[in-house]
């Protein structure tokens, strides 16, 4: 009995594996090495990816800025109703994401009080920089702020008690000691919400088709010119993104290991 | 020093109620009390990390209740050292507001801790790791030290040591303490007075030799050591426990009370003594004998109601003492605590 479980959990995880593998891999050899270095060079792609990869950081940033909040919040607090936010903040993961690019379209846009707002500050979001970060963000924020919230609630509250005792108010506390502790899901939400973000196509092409982020680059390419066409530029979006996302990981883990978290 | 007057906290259905507390400057108190009794709760309204709903808390006069706790100067310490795990030893000593690098060097050499210094926490022992927790809160020069039960983790022989570090500490830096503790001998081992809680109100505050010979009521008396409750009736002008006459160390004018005698406080005899100062000497049986670390308990049978005697392994093997055999229990009148 044992051991037809053990050969079924086997079976099924080696078809999972190959499943998730098998497509990103084949599309790795499917180019040829000529229309790869094409691809490379073409300076309309080299645009695109540069605003993915900017726009991409940029929304990690703002994600940074106001997921830590509510993380901690979350994470440190209890009040009525908490309940019902922690069902807001995971929201954009259920929503599909063309329908995130609408709402946030809709709210920040040219016609909307907000919109009018930015307007007025000279801040423009449809067709701009600025929609496509807000974008990123609304779709990327819930994965940075489920793993910063679970490395702040891992943390003892008797660390704060300590800290408090020793004479340290709470920003202090904060920021040196229950930041530093839960760093290592700090890196791992920011890359993980990175990583979202640059992937992200449905919301950014609703906000703004451009500037063109290379996901929607790649959509158009497909579009006009078929998938023969597209595939040395999507091999090297997957290699890019893909690389650069481990190679994120691999280093903040060594960093949160060498920090002795 | 610290004065606690009226104080009230609600933690969901516990309520912690102190009516009037005190500590002296230099003064070590120990509060005993089982588990969920209010003994932590107490510890964090003082150092404030539990609001009060009513009452004060003054120290040497200053009113600090609306104080948050880090400007109360209040120093606590856990079961775990709760060491900051990205610092070193030397950053984790220099944390606190009031830390200075020259203090600091003179703690941890009194400490023994100044080749740990470079270290990280998780390369401590839980032994020096606790000695790191203390001397970081002693380094901010707190009004008072709190304790909440910071042994809990340490082997017997960790404890042994710590038990003369607290001393020393006191001793160097002459500042008060409070220890929480559920541990008796930890308890009345430091402390000047002890302190006995029991579902949120404190239900005796005395020096240990006093809890421990006259408590003031049955809950004081069984949580400061094994004690045996005698029912006496009071026939005329003498005392008895069922049929046997007991001396008292006093009148009593109730004719139905108890009293209370440490099994320490009685000696095993196997024949009536014949000189003893001792003017109890009460035939029973034994009812059981089991050996124990420290001291061997007897339980002896005694017109119906059965008393716990501790002897010594010598004395055990000298008289050969069995169940079933005859034995006069011999203790002093004033060995006998009477209830009010």
């Amino acid at each position: 009995m044992k051991r037809g479980f053990d050969l079924w959990i086997a079976l099924l995880s080696a078809l999972g594996l190959f499943f998730l593998t098998m497509p990103v891999l084949v599309l790795i050899f499917s180019t040829s090495p000529e229309s790869f270095f094409f691809a490379i060079r073409d300076r309309e792609f080299l645009g695109t990816l540069k605003v993915s990869i900017l726009s991409a950081t940029f929304s990690s940033l703002f994600v940074l800025l106001l997921g830590t909040p509510i993380s901690y919040i979350l994470a440190r607090k209890t009040f009525p109703l908490k309940g019902i936010l922690e069902h807001l903040v995971d929201l954009p993961i259920a929503i599909p994401h063309s329908v995130s690019g609408i709402a946030i379209l809709y709210f920040f846009g040219r016609t909307s009080p907000v919109g009018q707002m930015l307007n007025i500050m000279g801040i423009k979001v449809y067709g701009d920089m600025v929609g496509i970060v807000l974008a990123m963000s609304f779709v990327s924020a819930p994965y940075y702020i489920a793993s910063v919230k679970e490395g702040l609630s891992v943390v003892p509250r008797e660390y704060e008690s300590v800290s408090y005792s020793l004479g340290r108010g709470r920003a202090f506390t904060f920021f040196r000691v229950i930041l530093p502790m839960a760093r290592s899901h700090l890196f791992k939400g920011l890359i993980l919400s990175w990583g979202r973000a640059l992937s992200e196509f449905g919301a950014v092409m609703v906000v703004a088709y451009y500037p063109m982020t290379a996901t929607v680059f790649i959509y158009e390419r497909l579009e006009s010119l078929g998938i023969k066409s597209t595939l040395p530029y999507a091999v090297i979006v997957l290699l890019l993104s893909g690389g650069l996302f481990v190679t994120f990981r691999v280093l903040c883990c060594r960093y949160a290991q060498n920090r002795r978290s | 020093m610290l004065r606690i007057e009226g104080l009230e906290v609600r933690k969901g259905n516990f309520i912690l109620q102190v009516d009037h507390f005190e500590v002296q400057t230099h003064e070590f108190i120990s509060i005993l009390g089982p588990s969920g009794s209010g003994k932590t709760t107490f510890l964090e309204a003082i150092a404030g990390f539990s609001p009060l709903k009513k009452g004060k808390i003054l120290f040497y006069g200053n009113d600090i209740t609306g104080l948050p706790p880090w400007e109360r100067n209040v120093a606590i310490i856990y079961q775990e050292a709760y060491l900051f795990p990205h610092f070193t030893v030397w950053k984790n000593l220099l944390y606190g507001k009031r830390a200075c690098a020259d203090f600091v060097r003179n703690i941890a050499g009194k400490l023994n801790i100044s080749d740990l210094l470079d270290r990280f926490p998780n390369e401590l022992s839980a032994g020096q790791r606790q000695r790191v927790s203390i001397a970081r809160a002693i380094a901010t020069r707190p009004l008072i030290l709190l304790m909440d039960e910071p042994f809990n983790f340490l082997d017997p022989i960790n404890k042994e040591d710590f038990r003369s570090l607290v001393k020393e500490i006191r001793e160097s830096f002459l500042m008060p303490m409070i220890l929480v503790t559920h541990d008796l001998e930890e308890a009345l081992y430091y402390a000047d007075r002890v302190a006995i809680i029991r579902e949120g109100k404190i239900v005796g505050v005395d020096t240990p030799y006093s809890l421990v010979k006259r408590p003031e009521d049955d809950f004081v008396a069984q949580f400061t050591g094994r004690a045996n409750f005698l029912p006496i009736e009071k026939k005329g002008e003498r005392y008895f426990l069922g049929s046997v006459e007991i001396n008292l160390p006093e009148r009593v004018n109730r004719d139905r009370f108890v009293v209370m005698i440490r099994p320490q406080d009685i000696i095993i005899s196997d024949a009536e003594p014949q000189h003893s100062s001792a003017r109890n000497h009460l035939k029973g049986r034994i009812v059981e004998v089991r050996p124990g670390s420290k001291v061997n308990e007897v339980k002896v049978e005694v017109d119906g109601i059965t008393l716990v005697v501790f002897i010594t392994d010598a004395s055990r093997e000298e008289l050969n003492l069995q169940p079933g055999m005859e034995v006069y229990l011999v203790f002093k009148a004033t060995a006998l605590h009477i209830f009010d």
